[in-house]
């Protein structure tokens, strides 16, 4: 069975389209990223899965399920963000009391560790929390309530450098004993990078990518050479993107196929390019980069 | 209205005024997730403290002052009232209620009239009946009554004084009591927003009245100026 | 994969359980409006007569005032739930819109029955406040022992009004949630059917041709079961953390 199937899902709000033709598959155990830029859709996308909101057409079934409105997939199922909300009345301690009678699975002892490592102040309020401390509870919720699909919508929003890694090292810890279906949205793929498995790219409210990361790797290329030659190579070929280095060399970015083999023959270097690369040139809008601004 | 006289009425709407807008401001700023975390205990407490001044009031000893009674009760009450009087109305004796029978006297009169008085604002409070007799002597004989007497399920049999009966030569003078004042405080479980539409229409009052019979010669002629006499 | 299983049930039982001990800051509002319902609701009736001269009077105390305040209360509380702060809360844990809305109509219902017994209890220290300080006599009047069939069907029907005033801020609180003009458009409605009489009849039908208090607490059980349906029915496409 599928953990996630969405087949042309759409979503729009009053005026824009958040997204647009959704469809791809999520099928074993993986962590994946989902990768965008800003508004690309990521959030919306992970709130339907998660069943917070409803899609407006298309199919998504997750665990087989609708998710909107389904128990199922709602206890098998948790959405970290920063707009996760919870009651002042209760600590930090007693929302962790609370948990287990909602997910079955749910990892005190994980909690407990987490939350002393952490150094959070187990008589704390929710809301009172600075924003790190926040979502690095949120995240401690996540992680232990070892739901079979457990979402990350920037995770890392707030918390400082040694929390980050500390992060990212215990969610790779805890889905290498305890594997399941992971989604980490973020806009820093370098950051992720390393404990991502595949990438599902986002743009435009459509599925651009979807992947292992390797073969995101390869999907593009870096060509630079003489500006006539690099133009001849191109020919015909998707450019991502392309600027002029000292007015007589081109730098163009394109995706990956056999023909640029030649190309190299005659002289071309090409420069494999690292996935957050990749994904920051398939999904820009304008052929030339910020400097163009300025000109 | 003079100006004190609406200084007095704002004074005295100052209190409901104040608590409604504490309310008002209360509901407002009403926000379920407090943040104290004495709130169990509060509410341990609350309540139990509500029920032990339940149990407190239940338990004392309470001197029943004033005879509380039933709905049922008062209806029965009624009901003997109504019958004593269609037997008086009837004149028969035997079946009187006896518990009602609060005085007994006999007078000998010089003459043929009798005439009877009433001191006092509510005439109608008393009636009086009259039997004739059978015989030639002077001697008038006289038996007051009172029925039944609740107000608001309260027995105020003692509280409420009688008729005095005073005869002066051939008259007979009914005095009427002189005025009181009777106040009491109660709490009801029934709640009034409920009464009004609710509860079912009590008998909120059984009103006793004096009764005074006469058993009188039959040549014997009663002056009656203020029509005292039931027939 | 391992997928767990949880039943409408066993959700809906921890979201109560949840729900409760999160919202018990509702206590101080409650005892805040009691002891305003005590100190200023004294007299709620006096009547008086006069025989043979003699001039009766009796003033009734009783909790209506509480029970009023109460009432307001209910209203609030159950508008107030609907929010968006509350609504997401429940998100952060398994729920559904349908666990969450049976959740809440229970709450609802337990807040009513804590709320419908210690307003009935107030009235005790009304009691024991007026038997001490009472500048007339103090009458006793029928108290649970004498008429335990009263007692409860008085409990019984505070506690379902209560309860019915919470629907109506929950279904009000709802009907604003999903759109404004909704509200709006409902809030009109109720003031033409005022206007017309319509609403008169109406309540008359429901509140006060009543044999007993019984049948008016089942009146407005089935009166708020179906205003918490309808909320729930609407509430079944309302968004979260959007």
């Amino acid at each position: 069975m599928n953990v996630i199937d969405c087949q042309k899902v759409s979503k729009g709000f009053r005026r824009t389209n958040a997204l647009e033709s959704i469809s791809f598959q999520l099928t074993d155990q993986k962590i994946t990223g989902v990768i965008g830029r800003n508004g690309a859709g990521k959030t919306t996308l992970l709130k339907i899965l998660a069943g917070l909101t409803k899609h407006k057409s298309g199919e998504v079934n997750v665990f087989g399920k609708n998710p909107y409105n389904n128990l199922m997939v709602s206890a098998n199922s948790i959405l970290v963000d920063d707009q996760m909300t919870f009651p002042d009345s209760l600590t930090l301690e007693e929302l962790l009391r609370s948990a287990p009678a909602f997910y079955k699975r749910w990892d005190a002892q994980l909690a407990s560790r987490l939350f002393q490592y952490f150094k959070l102040d187990s008589k704390q309020q929710h809301s009172k929390l600075s924003k790190g401390a926040r979502a690095t509870f949120n995240m401690i919720f996540g992680l232990s309530t070892r739901c079979e699909l457990t979402m990350f919508d920037e995770p890392t929003n707030g918390m400082d450098e040694a929390v980050r890694t500390d992060f990212y090292r215990a969610l790779l810890k805890d889905y290498i004993t305890h594997p399941r279906s992971i989604l980490i949205s973020s806009h820093h793929l370098a950051e992720i990078e390393h404990l991502l498995e595949d990438i599902l790219l986002i743009h435009n409210g459509n599925v651009v990518l979807h992947d292992s990361i390797d073969e995101v790797k390869e999907f593009a290329v870096a060509v630079q050479g003489p500006i006539a030659d690099v133009e001849r190579w191109t020919a015909g070929e998707k450019v991502f993107h392309s600027k002029i280095i000292d007015g007589q060399r081109l730098y163009v970015v394109v995706k990956n196929n056999l023909e640029l083999e030649r190309a190299r023959l005659e002289g071309a270097f090409i420069q494999v390019l690292s996935a957050s690369e990749v994904c920051m040139y398939v999904t820009s809008e304008t052929k030339g980069g910020i400097d163009d601004v300025f000109k | 209205m003079s100006i004190t006289t609406w200084m007095i009425v704002l004074l005295g709407l100052l209190p409901a005024i104040i608590g409604v807008s504490i309310v008002l401001y209360l509901i407002k700023k009403l926000n379920l997730k407090g943040k104290f975390h004495l709130n169990k205990i509060t509410t341990i407490t609350y309540f139990s403290l509500l029920i032990a001044c339940g149990v407190i009031y239940e338990i004392i000893p309470k001197e029943p002052t004033v005879d509380k009674l039933s709905n049922e009760q008062l209806v029965q009450l009624q009901t003997e009232n109504n019958s004593f009087q269609k037997s008086l109305l009837k004149l028969e004796e035997n079946k009187l209620n006896q518990k009602f029978l609060k005085e007994e006297w006999s007078h000998e009169i010089n003459g043929n009239t009798l005439s009877l008085e009433y001191k006092g604002n509510e005439i109608y409070s008393t009636r009086v009946f009259v039997e004739w007799m059978e015989t030639t002597d002077q001697i008038i004989e006289g038996k007051v009554y009172r029925s039944n007497l609740n107000v608001y399920g309260l027995n105020l049999d003692q509280k409420v004084p009688l008729h005095r009966v005073e005869w002066t030569g051939n008259q007979l003078v009914i005095h009427e009591p002189s005025v009181q004042e009777l106040s009491f405080d109660r709490f009801s479980n029934r709640l009034y927003s409920f009464n009004q539409v609710l509860y079912d229409e009590e008998i909120r009052m059984v009103r006793g009245q004096t009764y005074i019979h006469l058993k009188v010669p039959k040549h014997i002629e009663i002056v009656d100026p203020l029509g005292l006499q039931m027939y | 994969m391992f997928l767990s299983n949880s039943s409408l049930f066993s959700v809906v039982k921890a979201q109560v359980k949840y729900k409760i001990n999160a919202y018990n800051g509702l206590i101080y509002s409650l005892i805040i409006l009691q002891v305003l319902g005590i100190m200023l609701g004294g007299v709620a009736g006096s009547s008086g007569t006069s025989i043979n001269n003699t001039t009766i009077s009796l003033n009734t105390s009783t909790i209506d005032l509480s029970f009023i305040f109460v009432s307001l209360l209910a209203i609030s509380v159950g508008n107030l739930i609907t929010t968006k702060a509350y609504r997401y809360d429940d998100f952060s844990f398994v729920a559904t819109r349908l666990s969450s809305s049976i959740a809440n109509c229970i709450v609802l219902l337990i807040f009513s029955c804590f709320a419908g017994v210690t307003t009935y209890f107030s009235g005790y220290v009304m009691r024991l406040i007026l038997r001490v300080n009472s500048s007339y006599e103090f009458v006793d009047s029928p108290s649970i022992l004498n008429d335990p069939l009263s007692f409860l069907l008085t409990i019984i029907a505070i506690i379902t009004i209560l309860w019915m005033f919470s629907s109506i801020g929950y279904i009000a609180g709802t009907l604003f949630q999903k759109h404004k003009l909704l509200f709006f458009g409902a809030v009109v409605i109720m003031v033409m059917l005022l206007i017309a009489g319509t609403w008169v009849r109406i309540s008359e039908a429901i509140f006060v041709e009543n044999g007993s208090l019984l049948i008016l607490a089942m009146k407005t059980i089935v009166i708020t079961i179906s205003l918490f349906v309808i909320s729930t029915a609407i509430s079944k496409r309302l968004g979260v953390r959007t």
